[in-house]
């Protein structure tokens, strides 16, 4: 044990070399898609800003109103209703594909027969591109050839044909249908894989508890998925928020503003009414409302970033 | 080959917590130390910055004469084995082996000769052109040896390596890393939680608690001369017996020892050799003793009659070679600082003590028996800073 | 009492009719579609409807071609998406990596924002690049469009390789450093074999999300020379009279990628998928 009291303290570092190369290291491994990102989705959304605050059709007319669209815009109860419009198409969707999902995840994950065949055809929906899914469902709505006009005739639920897509509520149906059909594989792999990763004993000894089928779903499956789904329906509903592929091309928004989300709302005020700068103010506004949702979903796994 | 010197090595985070503070250790060539403590002591941290793995806040590391704080691990001519080996997945076994010698630029041929070597050593033949998927657990720790040993570096570092194998596999891969570090003469770092490792492995024995170093000694020396109450309770397994007794001067001449309310009798010997126990007649102080010298008494009746206890059996293991037995003594007990220590049993009061008795006892759990207790073998300590007499 | 059945382990009778009505759902419009292709135009407007054309023939998937620019549009399709895709992957790679091994300053900030940009509305994005791209003369170009897709699905990527690398221990790093690798090295020679699963099923999802994309390429291109599949098959509803047959082939033509991929790399990019997800 050595005992000799030494004349100087020996030299506190601060931040050593060593250190500060490997962090130099790090920037250089990050820094080429930093340049990609500030180049390409910084500089573009700082310019969609910019552009909100003038009226102007991006040619040669360009007058500074300030946050004049921005004030419009959220008193125009035309945009507040495609908002509203939109925030119920989202949860729609998103809870559609929360039941199928989950409810299928749960079926899948026991021992059934030819699981994989199942698991294989229940993914499908997932490898259509949006536009194949919206021509699918619009051509099978057709008044005349539809597919389902004529299913339901045959089975005797209606008598004549049905205009299902110039129907406001059928429309809005229609499209919340779509998208649950096309989007629930997700959410389905997603609780699939976070049941696996829920240990069996728990479930072995909830059963000695007592608990029947549905008291282990209620306590050991959903609060062991609790976590990735949470995570996931913020995801969803951000995406299915500013969705635009399967409205556009089933519905254009009609009939009568109907299916008026606001990604069509603000395509037609940029792209037919030539109206950017407050097409720019709305698409600003939606910004804010899915940074909101950025927020709540930091809050919920606030460890992601350490 | 290369002497080492930490000089007031310390590691302190950003949130200002004290990893390891102001560790100073001096190794000599070819010397095989281990540092151990409980879990959490900042004996890895120490080790990984010895490797450069971690950065040094305080203090200077020197391998031979070369002071190494800011040099890069591969600049150090140091090899490590990890505590979950870190074999390379997608290489098999001969090129994991051979890597730093790759990486090096030495040839195929050299290489292969020497992976050779490394490999006959640990007994790897059979398994140069497996991947580590397709080993075993012993297996891949030997390849991690592999890879150490094949460079002939300045320094071994080993982080825990045994502690992921099975028991009995541990026991044998000890005496084969000792031969090993033997053969080549090559200096270590060892670092450990398992006290056994420790007393069997290393020439000194480095117990750190807290990042501070408690005591840095050969094994016994540790054993029969701890400098402090965590140095006593940690090394030894059964762990030294601790509580509180007070020293004093028997009416009729002589010294005594009172625990509890229990008196023994100490040897003139026991205060003669510690000057600094006179001062301290009549003081509460820790005492110590290990269970090796305690004793049925049953077994030898006509044994240190004045060095007797009165105790009731509380727990009774019969491991086959001795029998343990448990039993609570009315002292009061002692937290020797170690973490990962049991409570005391019986409670507050109590002082819990362990004897190793001949396999022979008759003592039943329950039973009140006389325990003969060799008070030349006490350890005796400060109740305020612990440390030794 | 019954005997006490763990949920995930025996299946209930109920299971399997709710399976197949759910795959009925999923098959229905599958089918549908395939038959549709399948259909000459005298079977497609019939009244009352073929379930199955009575005589099934190729010849939508032909036409589609001859009666648009079919090629061209896939041809634009891969190109664009495999450029952005490599493009987006290398970059990602790196700084997954980065993100993933090293402390620096900005970090923190760098992979909120990550987490951000999957929040940013196509529409918010879509104006700006509007007046840039014409600005730069690349409007209307298979160069425009690549600079486009590689905007949104670098962030995407490069988060899912940052999920990826910290599922690659350190200690690997550590042993590759004390075996005396630079980070360059250690990089390309140890950890960079063992990413390949993730940047397998990192391309994979760029390529299917580049694939799939409408609103830019709509937007962003006009001359039938450029665009991509996905608007190709869209307009082709804008005609006099739906050619439904010709739009199913053209939507078959279209998936069949994806179903490729799926059908060879399904375990990669499910567990791949999934384990990211859990690990979170």
């Amino acid at each position: 044990m050595s005992d000799a009291s030494p004349p100087l303290p020996p030299p506190a570092r601060k931040r050593s070399p060593a250190a500060a190369a490997r962090s130099r290291t790090g920037f250089a491994f990050v820094s080429p898609a930093m340049l990609v990102m500030a180049l390409l989705v910084v500089y573009p959304l700082a310019y969609g800003i910019y552009i909100s605050l003038f009226r102007t059709n991006l040619l040669n007319r360009w007058d500074f109103v300030g946050l004049t669209f921005f004030v419009q815009s959220l008193s125009d109860p035309g945009f507040l209703r495609s908002l509203f419009i939109t925030a119920l198409y989202a949860i729609l969707v998103v809870g559609g594909h929360l039941i199928v999902g989950v409810a299928l995840a749960v079926v899948l994950a026991t021992q059934i027969r030819m699981r994989l065949l199942f698991r294989a055809i229940l993914i499908l929906p997932w490898l259509f591109p949006e536009v194949v899914v919206a021509l699918i469902f619009r051509w099978i709505f057709d008044p005349i050839f539809g597919l389902l006009n004529h299913l339901l005739r045959s089975v005797g639920l209606i008598s004549t044909q049905v205009a299902w897509l110039d129907d406001p509520t059928w429309a809005f149906v229609a499209v919340v249908g779509a998208a649950i059909w096309k989007g629930y594989p997700l959410v389905m792999l997603l609780a699939l894989a976070g049941l696996q990763s829920i240990p069996r004993d728990r479930y072995e000894a909830a059963a000695l508890d007592g608990a029947g089928r549905f008291g282990q779903f209620r306590y050991v499956s959903l609060p062991g998925l609790a976590p990735i789904l949470g995570v996931a329906v913020i995801l969803e509903f951000v995406w299915w928020f500013k969705h635009f592929t399967i409205v556009w091309l089933m519905t254009k928004g009609g009939p009568v503003d109907a299916t008026n989300v606001v990604s069509i709302d603000i395509y037609r005020t940029a792209f037919q009414s030539f109206d950017f700068g407050r097409a720019s103010a709305m698409a600003v506004i939606v910004l804010f409302i899915c940074i909101a949702f950025a927020i709540a979903y930091r809050r919920m796994v606030p460890d992601e970033q350490a | 080959m290369a002497t080492a010197r930490l000089d007031r090595i310390g590691k302190v985070y950003e949130n200002g917590f004290r990893a390891v503070d102001g560790l100073s250790l001096d190794l000599a060539d070819g010397e095989f130390l281990v540092l151990v403590g409980p879990s959490g002591c900042g004996k890895s941290t120490a080790l990984r910055m010895i490797a450069g793995l971690e950065d040094i806040s305080e203090g200077e590391l020197f391998v031979g004469d070369r002071q190494i704080n800011d040099l890069a691990p591969r600049d150090r001519d140091v090899a490590m084995v990890f505590q979950n080996y870190a074999l390379y997945p997608q290489m098999t076994v001969r090129q994991n082996v051979g890597f730093p010698l790759k990486i090096r630029g030495q040839r195929p041929h050299e290489r292969e000769r020497q992976v050779q070597r490394a490999a006959s050593i640990l007994e790897l033949m059979e398994q140069l052109g497996k991947k580590p998927g397709q080993l075993s657990g012993g297996q891949r720790q030997r390849v991690a040896m592999g890879r150490a040993i094949v460079r002939k570096p300045s320094l071994f570092l080993m982080d825990e390596p045994l502690s992921n194998l099975d028991a009995k596999l541990r026991v044998q891969m000890r005496a084969d890393i000792a031969g090993i570090q033997k053969d080549l003469g090559v200096t270590t770092f060892y670092v450990t939680h398992d006290q056994i490792e420790a007393m069997t492995m290393g020439h000194r024995v480095a117990v750190i608690k807290n990042g501070v170093l408690q005591q840095v000694a050969p094994p016994e020396e540790l054993y029969a001369r701890p400098d402090n109450v965590f140095v006593a309770a940690f090394i030894g397994s059964p762990s030294m017996n601790l509580c509180e007794g007070t020293l004093y001067r028997a009416t009729a001449g002589g010294w005594r020892i009172a625990l509890g309310d229990q008196s023994l009798a100490v040897p003139d010997t026991v205060i003669d050799t510690r000057p600094a126990l006179a001062a301290r007649v009549d003081q509460p102080l820790v005492v110590g003793f290990r269970p090796e010298h305690l004793e049925d008494a049953a077994l030898a009746p006509d044994d240190l009659l004045d060095q007797r206890l009165s105790v009731t059996v509380a727990v009774r293991e019969a491991l086959g070679a001795e029998t343990l037995v448990h039993f609570p003594i009315d002292a009061s007990p002692v937290d020797s600082g170690d973490p990962d220590a049991l409570d005391a049993l019986g409670g507050r009061e109590s002082s819990r003590c362990t004897g190793r008795f001949a396999a022979s006892t008759r003592a039943r759990v329950g039973d009140r028996i006389e325990v003969t207790l060799d008070t030349s073998q006490l350890h005796f300590f400060d109740r305020q800073t612990h440390l030794a007499i | 009492m019954s005997k006490p059945s763990a949920a995930i382990g025996g299946a209930h009778p109920l299971f399997y009719p709710l399976l197949l009505v759910a795959c009925a759902i999923v098959l229905l419009p599958v089918f549908w579609m395939l038959s549709t292709a399948l259909k000459d135009e005298t079977e497609l407007f019939r009244d009352p409807l073929l379930l199955w054309p009575e005589k099934p023939t190729l010849a939508a998937f032909r036409s589609v071609f001859e009666d648009y620019p079919f090629a061209a549009y896939i041809r634009n399709s891969l190109v664009v998406v495999v450029c952005a895709t490599a493009i987006s992957l290398t970059f990602s790679t790196l700084a997954g990596y980065g993100l993933s091994r090293f402390r620096f300053g900005g970090r923190g900030a760098f992979l909120a924002f990550l987490l951000l940009s999957q929040m940013f509305p196509s529409v918010m994005l879509i104006i700006p690049y509007f007046k840039i791209l014409k600005s730069a003369g690349l409007l209307d170009s298979r160069l425009g469009l690549i600079v486009t897709y590689v905007s949104f699905t670098i962030p995407f990527c490069t988060w899912m390789m940052y999920g990826y690398f910290r599922s690659i221990p350190v200690e690997l790093d550590e042993a590759a450093a004390i075996d005396g690798c630079g980070s360059v090295r250690t990089f390309f020679t140890v950890i960079l074999p063992l990413a390949l699963p993730g940047m397998v099923a990192t391309a994979v999802y760029a390529f299917i999300t580049g694939w799939n994309e409408y609103l830019f390429a709509l937007i962003l291109t006009n001359s039938e020379e450029q665009k991509t599949l996905p608007v190709g098959i869209g307009q082709l509803i804008g005609q006099y009279r739906i050619e439904w047959n010709e739009l199913m082939a053209a939507s078959i033509y279209s998936t069949i990628p994806l179903m490729v991929f799926f059908l060879f790399l399904q375990r990669y990019l499910i567990s791949s998928l999934t384990a990211g997800a859990v690990k979170s």
